[in-house]
Protein backbone atom coordinates (compact mmCIF):
# COMPACT_ATOMS: atom_id res chain seq x y z
CA UNK A 1 0.00 0.00 0.00
CA UNK A 2 1.17 3.47 -0.80
CA UNK A 3 0.24 4.93 2.55
CA UNK A 4 2.15 2.30 4.45
CA UNK A 5 5.27 3.24 2.55
CA UNK A 6 5.59 6.32 4.68
CA UNK A 7 6.42 4.35 7.81
CA UNK A 8 10.10 4.88 7.49
CA UNK A 9 12.78 6.41 9.58
CA UNK A 10 12.72 9.76 7.83
CA UNK A 11 9.08 10.47 8.57
CA UNK A 12 9.72 12.71 11.55
CA UNK A 13 7.15 15.43 11.37
CA UNK A 14 7.43 17.16 14.74
CA UNK A 15 11.16 17.41 15.21
CA UNK A 16 11.80 20.56 13.29
CA UNK A 17 13.34 22.62 16.07
CA UNK A 18 15.93 24.13 13.73
CA UNK A 19 13.52 26.49 12.03
CA UNK A 20 12.65 29.49 14.08
CA UNK A 21 8.99 30.42 14.12
CA UNK A 22 9.91 34.08 14.34
CA UNK A 23 12.01 33.86 11.20
CA UNK A 24 9.20 32.02 9.45
CA UNK A 25 6.74 34.70 10.43
CA UNK A 26 9.06 37.45 9.21
CA UNK A 27 9.55 35.68 5.93
CA UNK A 28 5.81 35.14 5.62
CA UNK A 29 5.13 38.83 6.07
CA UNK A 30 7.95 39.75 3.71
CA UNK A 31 6.58 37.42 1.07
CA UNK A 32 3.12 38.76 1.57
CA UNK A 33 4.36 42.25 0.86
CA UNK A 34 6.06 41.07 -2.27
CA UNK A 35 2.94 39.20 -3.30
CA UNK A 36 0.73 42.17 -2.68
CA UNK A 37 3.11 44.65 -4.30
CA UNK A 38 2.56 45.96 -7.78
CA UNK A 39 4.31 43.33 -9.90
CA UNK A 40 3.81 45.16 -13.14
CA UNK A 41 6.93 47.16 -12.40
CA UNK A 42 9.98 46.96 -14.61
CA UNK A 43 11.96 45.12 -11.94
CA UNK A 44 9.54 42.19 -11.63
CA UNK A 45 8.85 42.14 -15.34
CA UNK A 46 12.53 41.86 -16.14
CA UNK A 47 12.90 38.95 -13.70
CA UNK A 48 9.88 37.21 -15.20
CA UNK A 49 11.19 37.85 -18.66
CA UNK A 50 14.54 36.31 -17.76
CA UNK A 51 12.80 33.24 -16.35
CA UNK A 52 10.61 33.05 -19.46
CA UNK A 53 9.53 29.45 -18.96
CA UNK A 54 5.80 29.92 -18.97
CA UNK A 55 3.43 27.22 -20.13
CA UNK A 56 3.11 29.17 -23.35
CA UNK A 57 6.79 28.78 -24.01
CA UNK A 58 6.46 25.08 -23.27
CA UNK A 59 3.58 24.75 -25.71
CA UNK A 60 5.63 26.80 -28.14
CA UNK A 61 8.45 24.32 -27.61
CA UNK A 62 6.12 21.36 -28.10
CA UNK A 63 4.63 22.92 -31.24
CA UNK A 64 8.07 23.56 -32.62
CA UNK A 65 9.12 20.06 -31.68
CA UNK A 66 6.26 18.64 -33.74
CA UNK A 67 7.16 21.05 -36.55
CA UNK A 68 10.75 19.88 -36.30
CA UNK A 69 9.69 16.24 -36.45
CA UNK A 70 7.53 17.11 -39.47
CA UNK A 71 10.46 18.89 -41.08
CA UNK A 72 12.75 15.91 -40.51
CA UNK A 73 10.09 13.62 -41.94
CA UNK A 74 9.65 15.93 -44.91
CA UNK A 75 13.41 16.05 -45.40
CA UNK A 76 13.68 12.27 -45.55
CA UNK A 77 10.59 12.05 -47.74
CA UNK A 78 12.05 14.70 -50.05
CA UNK A 79 15.38 12.88 -50.09
CA UNK A 80 13.66 9.61 -50.97
CA UNK A 81 11.73 11.36 -53.75
CA UNK A 82 14.91 12.92 -55.06
CA UNK A 83 16.70 9.57 -55.05
CA UNK A 84 13.82 7.98 -56.96
CA UNK A 85 13.79 10.87 -59.42
CA UNK A 86 17.53 10.60 -59.84
CA UNK A 87 17.20 6.88 -60.45
CA UNK A 88 14.52 7.48 -63.08
CA UNK A 89 16.59 10.19 -64.74
CA UNK A 90 19.60 7.89 -64.83
CA UNK A 91 17.48 5.21 -66.47
CA UNK A 92 16.23 7.74 -69.02
CA UNK A 93 19.78 8.91 -69.65
CA UNK A 94 20.87 5.33 -70.17
CA UNK A 95 18.04 4.80 -72.68
CA UNK A 96 18.83 8.06 -74.44
CA UNK A 97 22.51 7.12 -74.66
CA UNK A 98 21.49 3.80 -76.14
CA UNK A 99 19.29 5.57 -78.66
CA UNK A 100 22.13 7.93 -79.55
CA UNK A 101 24.45 4.97 -80.03
CA UNK A 102 21.85 3.26 -82.19
CA UNK A 103 21.42 6.43 -84.23
CA UNK A 104 25.18 6.76 -84.61
CA UNK A 105 25.32 3.16 -85.74
CA UNK A 106 22.51 3.86 -88.16
CA UNK A 107 24.34 6.90 -89.53
CA UNK A 108 27.50 4.85 -89.98
CA UNK A 109 25.51 2.07 -91.61
CA UNK A 110 23.88 4.59 -93.90
CA UNK A 111 27.23 6.06 -94.88
CA UNK A 112 28.63 2.63 -95.58
CA UNK A 113 25.55 1.64 -97.56
CA UNK A 114 25.72 4.85 -99.58
CA UNK A 115 29.36 4.14 -100.32
CA UNK A 116 28.53 0.63 -101.43
CA UNK A 117 25.62 1.85 -103.52
CA UNK A 118 27.85 4.35 -105.25
CA UNK A 119 30.35 1.62 -106.02
CA UNK A 120 27.57 -0.60 -107.26
CA UNK A 121 26.16 2.09 -109.51
CA UNK A 122 29.56 3.12 -110.81
CA UNK A 123 31.24 -0.19 -111.41
CA UNK A 124 28.98 -3.22 -110.97
CA UNK A 125 25.55 -3.10 -112.52
CA UNK A 126 24.68 -6.70 -111.80
CA UNK A 127 25.42 -6.88 -108.15
CA UNK A 128 23.64 -7.03 -104.83
CA UNK A 129 24.56 -5.56 -101.48
CA UNK A 130 24.66 -8.06 -98.64
CA UNK A 131 25.17 -7.76 -94.91
CA UNK A 132 27.77 -9.79 -93.06
CA UNK A 133 26.06 -11.92 -90.43
CA UNK A 134 28.83 -13.97 -88.92
CA UNK A 135 32.58 -13.97 -89.33
CA UNK A 136 34.57 -17.21 -89.12
CA UNK A 137 31.33 -19.00 -89.74
CA UNK A 138 31.03 -22.54 -88.25
CA UNK A 139 34.48 -22.25 -86.73
CA UNK A 140 36.18 -21.99 -90.12
CA UNK A 141 38.80 -19.29 -90.48
CA UNK A 142 38.33 -16.83 -93.29
CA UNK A 143 34.72 -17.77 -93.87
CA UNK A 144 31.70 -15.65 -93.17
CA UNK A 145 27.99 -15.68 -93.66
CA UNK A 146 26.00 -13.07 -95.58
CA UNK A 147 22.26 -12.44 -95.64
CA UNK A 148 21.67 -13.00 -99.33
CA UNK A 149 21.09 -16.35 -100.94
CA UNK A 150 19.38 -18.19 -103.69
CA UNK A 151 16.34 -15.97 -103.49
CA UNK A 152 18.56 -13.08 -104.60
CA UNK A 153 20.02 -15.13 -107.47
CA UNK A 154 23.30 -15.65 -105.67
CA UNK A 155 25.29 -18.63 -106.93
CA UNK A 156 28.34 -20.41 -105.73
CA UNK A 157 31.38 -18.84 -107.37
CA UNK A 158 30.12 -15.27 -107.26
CA UNK A 159 32.78 -12.81 -106.26
CA UNK A 160 32.41 -10.58 -103.24
CA UNK A 161 34.07 -7.17 -103.08
CA UNK A 162 34.17 -4.26 -100.69
CA UNK A 163 35.12 -0.65 -101.32
CA UNK A 164 38.84 -1.50 -101.30
CA UNK A 165 38.92 -4.50 -103.54
CA UNK A 166 38.15 -8.17 -103.97
CA UNK A 167 37.26 -9.87 -100.75
CA UNK A 168 36.28 -13.47 -101.45
CA UNK A 169 34.04 -15.86 -103.24
CA UNK A 170 30.68 -17.42 -102.48
CA UNK A 171 31.17 -21.15 -101.92
CA UNK A 172 27.82 -22.25 -100.57
CA UNK A 173 24.33 -20.87 -101.17
CA UNK A 174 21.13 -21.41 -99.24
CA UNK A 175 17.74 -19.79 -99.67
CA UNK A 176 18.56 -16.55 -97.92
CA UNK A 177 22.08 -17.19 -96.67
CA UNK A 178 25.43 -17.64 -98.37
CA UNK A 179 28.88 -18.63 -97.18
CA UNK A 180 31.81 -16.62 -98.43
CA UNK A 181 35.43 -17.73 -98.40
CA UNK A 182 37.93 -14.88 -98.28
CA UNK A 183 40.92 -14.54 -100.55
CA UNK A 184 43.20 -15.13 -97.57
CA UNK A 185 42.11 -18.78 -97.34
CA UNK A 186 44.90 -21.22 -98.08
CA UNK A 187 43.04 -23.01 -100.89
CA UNK A 188 42.02 -19.82 -102.67
CA UNK A 189 43.70 -19.22 -106.03
CA UNK A 190 43.29 -16.19 -108.19
CA UNK A 191 44.80 -14.98 -111.39
CA UNK A 192 46.00 -11.41 -111.28
CA UNK A 193 48.43 -8.99 -112.84
CA UNK A 194 50.91 -6.61 -111.30
CA UNK A 195 51.25 -3.21 -112.84
CA UNK A 196 54.98 -2.48 -113.03
CA UNK A 197 55.77 0.74 -114.79
CA UNK A 198 52.36 0.61 -116.47
CA UNK A 199 53.08 -2.82 -117.79
CA UNK A 200 51.06 -5.77 -116.56
CA UNK A 201 52.70 -9.02 -115.46
CA UNK A 202 50.38 -11.96 -115.05
CA UNK A 203 50.76 -14.19 -112.05
CA UNK A 204 48.94 -16.66 -109.80
CA UNK A 205 48.03 -15.47 -106.36
CA UNK A 206 47.35 -17.86 -103.49
CA UNK A 207 46.06 -17.30 -99.98
CA UNK A 208 48.18 -18.38 -97.02
CA UNK A 209 45.70 -17.76 -94.17
CA UNK A 210 47.37 -14.46 -93.30
CA UNK A 211 47.92 -12.68 -96.58
CA UNK A 212 48.43 -13.60 -100.21
CA UNK A 213 51.55 -14.97 -101.82
CA UNK A 214 53.04 -15.30 -105.27
CA UNK A 215 55.27 -18.28 -104.81
CA UNK A 216 57.58 -17.67 -107.75
CA UNK A 217 58.07 -14.29 -109.36
CA UNK A 218 61.03 -13.65 -111.64
CA UNK A 219 63.73 -11.44 -110.27
CA UNK A 220 64.23 -10.05 -113.77
CA UNK A 221 61.01 -8.12 -113.51
CA UNK A 222 61.59 -4.86 -111.60
CA UNK A 223 58.92 -5.42 -108.99
CA UNK A 224 58.84 -3.06 -106.04
CA UNK A 225 57.16 -3.00 -102.67
CA UNK A 226 53.92 -1.09 -102.99
CA UNK A 227 53.08 -2.21 -106.50
CA UNK A 228 49.40 -2.95 -106.92
CA UNK A 229 47.93 -6.19 -108.14
CA UNK A 230 44.56 -6.51 -109.94
CA UNK A 231 42.35 -9.33 -111.10
CA UNK A 232 42.78 -10.56 -114.60
CA UNK A 233 39.21 -11.78 -114.79
CA UNK A 234 37.68 -14.87 -116.31
CA UNK A 235 34.64 -15.57 -118.36
CA UNK A 236 32.68 -16.89 -115.45
CA UNK A 237 32.49 -14.78 -112.33
CA UNK A 238 35.69 -12.87 -111.67
CA UNK A 239 35.59 -9.37 -113.14
CA UNK A 240 38.59 -7.64 -114.59
CA UNK A 241 40.71 -4.95 -112.97
CA UNK A 242 39.47 -5.32 -109.44
CA UNK A 243 42.17 -4.48 -106.90
CA UNK A 244 43.57 -7.45 -104.98
CA UNK A 245 46.21 -5.75 -102.88
CA UNK A 246 49.74 -4.39 -102.75
CA UNK A 247 53.17 -5.96 -102.70
CA UNK A 248 54.25 -6.00 -99.06
CA UNK A 249 57.42 -8.12 -99.00
CA UNK A 250 59.84 -9.74 -101.41
CA UNK A 251 61.22 -12.92 -99.91
CA UNK A 252 63.65 -15.45 -101.35
CA UNK A 253 61.93 -18.49 -102.77
CA UNK A 254 63.30 -22.02 -103.17
CA UNK A 255 64.57 -21.13 -106.63
CA UNK A 256 67.49 -18.84 -107.21
CA UNK A 257 65.96 -16.50 -109.79
CA UNK A 258 62.58 -16.06 -108.21
CA UNK A 259 61.11 -14.08 -105.40
CA UNK A 260 58.39 -15.18 -103.12
CA UNK A 261 56.10 -12.12 -103.11
CA UNK A 262 53.92 -11.41 -100.10
CA UNK A 263 50.85 -9.37 -100.98
CA UNK A 264 48.81 -7.46 -98.42
CA UNK A 265 45.14 -7.78 -99.46
CA UNK A 266 43.33 -4.48 -99.93
CA UNK A 267 40.06 -5.73 -98.50
CA UNK A 268 39.36 -6.50 -94.88
CA UNK A 269 36.02 -8.08 -93.94
CA UNK A 270 36.53 -7.24 -90.27
CA UNK A 271 36.13 -3.54 -91.06
CA UNK A 272 32.95 -3.98 -93.10
CA UNK A 273 29.31 -4.49 -92.37
CA UNK A 274 28.09 -4.61 -95.95
CA UNK A 275 29.60 -6.18 -99.03
CA UNK A 276 28.87 -6.23 -102.72
CA UNK A 277 28.19 -9.59 -104.35
CA UNK A 278 28.90 -9.48 -108.08
CA UNK A 279 26.51 -11.46 -110.21
CA UNK B 1 29.03 17.79 3.81
CA UNK B 2 28.78 15.14 1.18
CA UNK B 3 25.45 13.89 2.45
CA UNK B 4 24.14 17.46 2.60
CA UNK B 5 25.28 18.09 -0.95
CA UNK B 6 23.68 14.88 -2.03
CA UNK B 7 20.38 15.79 -0.41
CA UNK B 8 20.46 19.30 -1.82
CA UNK B 9 21.24 18.04 -5.31
CA UNK B 10 18.52 15.52 -4.98
CA UNK B 11 16.09 18.23 -3.97
CA UNK B 12 17.18 20.36 -6.90
CA UNK B 13 16.46 17.43 -9.20
CA UNK B 14 13.06 16.94 -7.63
CA UNK B 15 12.32 20.64 -7.97
CA UNK B 16 13.29 20.55 -11.64
CA UNK B 17 11.05 17.52 -12.12
CA UNK B 18 8.19 19.28 -10.36
CA UNK B 19 8.67 22.39 -12.44
CA UNK B 20 8.77 20.39 -15.63
CA UNK B 21 5.63 18.39 -14.83
CA UNK B 22 3.85 21.60 -13.78
CA UNK B 23 4.69 23.26 -17.07
CA UNK B 24 3.72 20.15 -18.97
CA UNK B 25 0.30 19.96 -17.32
CA UNK B 26 -0.23 23.73 -17.41
CA UNK B 27 0.55 23.61 -21.11
CA UNK B 28 -3.02 22.50 -21.67
CA UNK B 29 -4.28 25.48 -19.65
CA UNK B 30 -7.26 23.63 -18.24
CA UNK B 31 -7.14 24.34 -14.50
CA UNK B 32 -4.60 27.03 -13.93
CA UNK B 33 -2.88 27.62 -11.58
CA UNK B 34 -1.85 24.06 -10.85
CA UNK B 35 -0.24 24.65 -7.48
CA UNK B 36 -0.63 21.20 -6.00
CA UNK B 37 2.62 19.87 -7.42
CA UNK B 38 4.80 22.53 -5.85
CA UNK B 39 2.92 22.13 -2.55
CA UNK B 40 3.57 18.41 -2.62
CA UNK B 41 7.20 19.06 -3.43
CA UNK B 42 7.55 21.50 -0.52
CA UNK B 43 5.94 19.14 1.95
CA UNK B 44 7.98 16.23 0.76
CA UNK B 45 11.23 18.20 0.79
CA UNK B 46 10.50 19.78 4.14
CA UNK B 47 9.52 16.67 6.04
CA UNK B 48 11.28 13.86 4.28
CA UNK B 49 14.37 15.40 2.77
CA UNK B 50 14.97 17.57 5.85
CA UNK B 51 15.53 20.64 3.73
CA UNK B 52 16.36 23.04 6.52
CA UNK B 53 17.53 25.92 4.39
CA UNK B 54 14.69 28.35 4.10
CA UNK B 55 16.72 30.37 1.60
CA UNK B 56 16.72 27.42 -0.82
CA UNK B 57 13.00 27.07 -0.42
CA UNK B 58 12.47 30.73 -1.09
CA UNK B 59 14.69 30.65 -4.16
CA UNK B 60 12.79 27.63 -5.45
CA UNK B 61 9.55 29.46 -4.84
CA UNK B 62 10.63 32.53 -6.75
CA UNK B 63 11.89 30.46 -9.66
CA UNK B 64 8.63 28.54 -9.74
CA UNK B 65 6.58 31.74 -9.68
CA UNK B 66 8.66 33.34 -12.39
CA UNK B 67 8.65 30.28 -14.58
CA UNK B 68 4.92 29.70 -14.48
CA UNK B 69 3.94 33.34 -14.57
CA UNK B 70 2.48 33.55 -11.06
CA UNK B 71 2.81 36.57 -8.84
CA UNK B 72 6.12 36.53 -6.99
CA UNK B 73 5.75 35.26 -3.45
CA UNK B 74 2.72 33.11 -4.24
CA UNK B 75 4.27 29.69 -3.67
CA UNK B 76 6.52 30.90 -0.89
CA UNK B 77 3.51 32.18 1.00
CA UNK B 78 1.87 28.80 0.68
CA UNK B 79 4.97 27.05 1.91
CA UNK B 80 5.49 29.37 4.86
CA UNK B 81 1.84 29.00 5.75
CA UNK B 82 2.32 25.22 5.77
CA UNK B 83 5.28 25.60 8.14
CA UNK B 84 3.30 27.90 10.41
CA UNK B 85 0.43 25.46 10.33
CA UNK B 86 2.88 22.72 11.25
CA UNK B 87 4.06 24.76 14.23
CA UNK B 88 0.52 25.47 15.27
CA UNK B 89 -0.58 21.87 15.02
CA UNK B 90 2.47 20.81 16.95
CA UNK B 91 1.45 23.11 19.77
CA UNK B 92 -2.25 22.32 19.69
CA UNK B 93 -2.42 18.61 18.94
CA UNK B 94 -0.31 15.88 20.47
CA UNK B 95 -0.17 12.72 18.38
CA UNK B 96 1.00 9.71 20.29
CA UNK B 97 2.60 7.95 17.40
CA UNK B 98 4.12 11.13 16.01
CA UNK B 99 4.14 9.33 12.68
CA UNK B 100 0.67 9.83 11.39
CA UNK B 101 0.35 8.81 7.79
CA UNK B 102 -2.23 11.47 7.06
CA UNK B 103 -0.45 14.43 8.55
CA UNK B 104 1.40 15.50 5.36
CA UNK B 105 -1.85 15.13 3.44
CA UNK B 106 -3.56 17.43 5.88
CA UNK B 107 -0.80 19.96 5.34
CA UNK B 108 -1.02 19.60 1.57
CA UNK B 109 -4.80 20.16 1.58
CA UNK B 110 -4.26 23.10 3.86
CA UNK B 111 -1.73 24.56 1.42
CA UNK B 112 -4.10 24.02 -1.46
CA UNK B 113 -6.92 25.83 0.30
CA UNK B 114 -4.56 28.65 1.21
CA UNK B 115 -3.52 28.93 -2.46
CA UNK B 116 -7.22 29.27 -3.32
CA UNK B 117 -7.51 32.11 -0.83
CA UNK B 118 -4.53 33.84 -2.43
CA UNK B 119 -5.65 33.24 -6.01
CA UNK B 120 -9.39 32.64 -6.47
CA UNK B 121 -9.42 33.30 -10.17
CA UNK B 122 -10.63 29.81 -11.05
CA UNK B 123 -14.34 29.60 -11.81
CA UNK B 124 -14.52 25.80 -11.62
CA UNK B 125 -13.78 25.27 -7.97
CA UNK B 126 -14.92 21.68 -7.54
CA UNK B 127 -13.24 20.29 -10.68
CA UNK B 128 -10.18 22.31 -9.79
CA UNK B 129 -10.02 20.75 -6.32
CA UNK B 130 -10.67 17.24 -7.63
CA UNK B 131 -7.99 17.49 -10.29
CA UNK B 132 -5.49 19.04 -7.91
CA UNK B 133 -6.10 16.48 -5.19
CA UNK B 134 -5.85 13.54 -7.56
CA UNK B 135 -2.65 14.84 -9.12
CA UNK B 136 -1.26 15.73 -5.68
CA UNK B 137 -2.10 12.29 -4.27
CA UNK B 138 -0.40 10.53 -7.18
CA UNK B 139 2.61 12.80 -7.08
CA UNK B 140 3.07 12.68 -3.32
CA UNK B 141 3.01 8.90 -3.11
CA UNK B 142 5.20 8.63 -6.18
CA UNK B 143 7.72 10.80 -4.38
CA UNK B 144 7.32 8.75 -1.22
CA UNK B 145 7.99 5.59 -3.12
CA UNK B 146 10.73 6.62 -5.53
CA UNK B 147 12.12 9.89 -4.24
CA UNK B 148 13.48 8.84 -0.88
Amino acid sequence: MLLSAKKRKGSSLFNRSKISINLTLVLFIFNFFIFAANQESVFFKSIKHSLNLTPYSLSFFLDNLSNGIDSVHQYFHFKKTLIEENHNLQNQLYLLNNQILLQENLILDNLELQNKLEIKEKYFDHSVIAKILKINYSGKNHHFLINKGRSDQIQAGHIVVDDKGILGQVIDVQTDRSTVKTIRSKDFYLTGYILIKNKPYQTLVQGNNQSLTINYFSKNIPIQIGDSIFTTGDDMFIPEDVRIGKVAKLQPSGLKDFYKVIIQPASNPNQQKYLIVLK
Amino acid sequence: MKSKKFIFNNVVGLFALTLFISMLISGWLIFEPLTILIIVFFVFAYFHKKLNSLISILIFGFIYDGSLGYLFGFTNLIFLEIILMDFALKKLISLKTQRSQYYPIVLIVNGLLFSLILNHSTSHLIPYLIVNLIIGYIYFFSLMKYGR
